[in-house]
């Protein structure tokens, strides 16, 4: 792919990823939040590809696409009190909330024009899902092993919050 | 890549992984067969061993994985702590978890995985395998808050502590993504070298601050606090007790480690952030405290101003702040889980004591439970000659010769408003007459953790010099 349409995508994809996600933050109905993250998730998976995270890109979709959003929008349909709330908390003051937004944004900008951007060479792009098997075996074997053990406290923190509790005596 | 596996360098961590899953099996097979869990003991045995570790091998220093983990005499002395407040957390919980009629064994469970996950945060400096470390810890912290799952109140601490940490893991991730971004690397220890030398690129220092805002959650520092008070009054004593002292600890160890390991000396950036940061957290934290009722909140809003004297440390590293701080985690430890004891222990089956109404005059039926309550909260105070005192004492000498003489003003002055409502709660207890006569029931376990604790916080504040020496001599190697 050309710069061109390397460049195109990026900004289509961008641009549909913040404006998504922007719905889905403003919008004041669960549904629709929930499929506008569609969008979101699915861009964001497209970005990935851009930058030639094939693996990323493919997890994305699988688990973050197909698996959490079908979640949670089966959540939202079996809980019907959630179905029409309003998703605002009076309580928060959009005053303050406005200021951190623009002092976050004000670093962020400073971040972004204020760095010299490490940029990759033009070196060919090769595939990363059998590097990146690689490095899990061998040098980020421990993070790898450990992160199992965080899947299974998860297991079991959620099997006791969901279970039925039998009433003794 | 060299496969580096060193299995000395994760000694504390098989240990527990081990015990976790041992108390997984033990606990199903006991509950098919419809006897009373014995996980409890099996949780005692792993963190004697987990504190037994580094005693046995204190000095004895290895990395592995490739410089991964790093056994230093900082992760030993932590490992050490964690231990402790393991095994005093057990000591307590049953008696609460039975007056509430929830006396399950994946409370213990959950504690062994949290503790696996603080020795891990306190044994790298590879940000990827700290965020895996804090999240295993973070799971099963939150569990644990909503322990009692059928009270409102104990499920909105459970999920105000786990929204809020969640923010705090993205924010701290998305810091780690700018730090990579800025120099290449996940690895404090290689940050460093990347930042040295030359200036620190902004979007370095702006990944670190979220960083920072990352661990501020987890240590309950203002202005990133809100969630605490809420969550600590919910949450069952026993987890409540866990929070304030083991995340707490293992966040600021984590803390410590990283920043100090990253970059050192501090960026203005930085020092004006921690040193902002110190300054709100003991104002408000003591400030708060005045006006509470509730004595969970009460602790609350003490263990935020607690993390603001300990920031002090941080920024006085220099002249021996972080030494100052490993033994403030450890008075504060057994001073904190202390109070804490005493509520549980003055509590009745199926109503525990949280109101500081409840306590009136309860000095009288319980002498020695009083007497404890007075030597933790004069420590929580800093009142000679309890180990509080000598706590407070390094804190603010290493801050005045590190220069920063107004947040030690600030920290003396607070620790005055402190000492109005930690002696408002003994007025409580002593100064009125009791409401009921009825005395709460004994508990041997209590009993013990008491005295225990009783024993460590009169002990360090009269022979301090000797852990001082073991604190300063875990972090000779890493400042």
């Amino acid at each position: 792919m050309n710069g061109f349409w390397v460049n195109f995508f990026f900004i289509l994809l961008s641009l549909t990823a913040i404006l998504s996600a922007l719905y889905v933050v403003l919008t004041n109905n669960l549904v629709r939040a929930a499929f506008a993250l569609f969008f979101t998730l699915f861009s964001v998976a497209g970005l990935y590809a851009i930058l030639s995270a094939d693996f990323i890109a493919v997890v994305q979709v699988m688990i973050y696409v197909g698996g959490i959003l079908v979640l949670i929008i089966f959540g939202i349909l079996l809980t019907r009190t959630v179905f029409d709330m309003s998703l605002y908390d009076k309580k928060m003051s959009k005053f303050w909330a406005g200021v951190i937004v623009v002092i976050m944004a004000l670093i962020f900008l400073k971040v972004i024009f204020g760095t010299d951007w490490l940029v990759r060479s033009g070196t060919t792009i090769q595939p990363v899902t059998a590097r990146l098997g690689n490095i899990f075996l061998s040098r980020y074997l421990l993070p790898f092993e450990v992160a199992s053990v965080l899947l299974l406290v998860a297991i079991v923190g959620a099997l006791f919050i969901a279970r039925r509790e039998v009433k003794k005596r | 890549m060299k496969l580096d596996i060193n299995y000395f360098v994760i000694l504390p961590q098989i240990v527990l992984t081990f015990f976790f899953l041992l108390q997984l099996v033990v606990d199903a097979y006991s509950r098919s067969t419809g006897r009373k869990s014995y996980v409890g003991y099996l949780a005692l045995v792993g963190y004697a061993l987990l504190a037994a570790i580094p005693v046995v091998v204190w000095g004895v220093t290895d990395t592995g994985f490739n410089g991964m983990v790093l056994f230093d005499k900082f992760a030993q002395f932590m490992d050490f702590l964690f231990g402790i407040v393991g095994i005093l957390i057990v000591l307590i919980a049953p008696r609460y978890l039975d007056d509430v009629g929830r006396d399950r064994g994946e409370f213990y469970i959950l504690l062994t995985a949290s503790l696996l996950g603080m020795s891990i945060m306190v044994s790298t400096t590879n940000l990827i395998l700290f965020l895996i470390a804090l999240e295993i810890m973070s799971l099963a912290v939150y569990v644990m808050a909503g322990f009692e799952k059928e009270k409102g109140r104990s499920v909105e601490a459970a999920f105000k502590y786990f929204i809020m940490g969640g923010v705090a893991s993205a924010v701290f991730l998305f810091g780690v993504a700018l730090v990579y971004a800025g120099t290449g690397s996940v690895d404090a220890s290689l940050i460093a070298k990347k930042v040295a030398g030359c200036k620190v690129l902004p979007v370095v220092l702006g990944g670190l601050t979220l960083v920072l805002a990352g661990f501020f959650f987890k240590i309950a520092a203002v202005p990133f606090h809100m969630w605490t008070p809420d969550s600590y009054e919910g949450a069952p004593t026993p987890a409540t007790a866990f929070m304030a002292v083991g995340v707490k600890a293992a966040a600021f160890a984590g803390l410590m480690r990283i920043l100090i390991v990253s970059v050192k000396p501090y960026p203005l950036v930085i020092e004006a952030i921690l040193w902002t940061v110190a300054f709100l957290t003991m104002l408000i934290g003591n400030f708060m405290a005045v006006i509470q009722d509730n004595l969970k909140r009460l602790l609350a809003y003490s263990s935020i101003a607690h993390a603001g004297y300990m920031l002090l440390g941080l920024l006085a590293y220099k002249n021996g702040g972080l030494s100052a701080v490993l033994f403030y985690l450890l008075v504060y430890a057994f001073a904190d889980i202390g109070a804490f004891a005493v509520l549980i222990a003055l509590g009745k089956d199926g109503e525990p004591v949280e109101y500081i109404d409840q306590i009136k005059g309860k000095a009288s039926i319980h002498p020695l439970l009083g007497a404890a309550m007075i030597i933790f909260l004069f420590s929580l105070a800093g009142v000679p000659p309890t180990a509080g005192f000598f706590g407070k004492l390094f804190l603010f000498k290493s801050a005045i010769s590190a220069g920063y003489i107004w947040l030690a003003v600030l920290g003396i002055l607070t620790s005055v408003v402190s000492l109005y409502y930690y002696l408002r709660v003994l007025v409580y207890m002593y100064m009125y007459e009791p409401s009921d006569v009825v005395p709460a029931r004994q508990s041997v376990s209590v009993g013990i953790g008491l005295a225990v604790m009783s024993f460590f916080v009169l002990y360090l504040g009269t022979v301090p010099a000797k852990f001082i020496d073991i604190a300063i001599d875990a972090l000779k190697k890493l400042v």
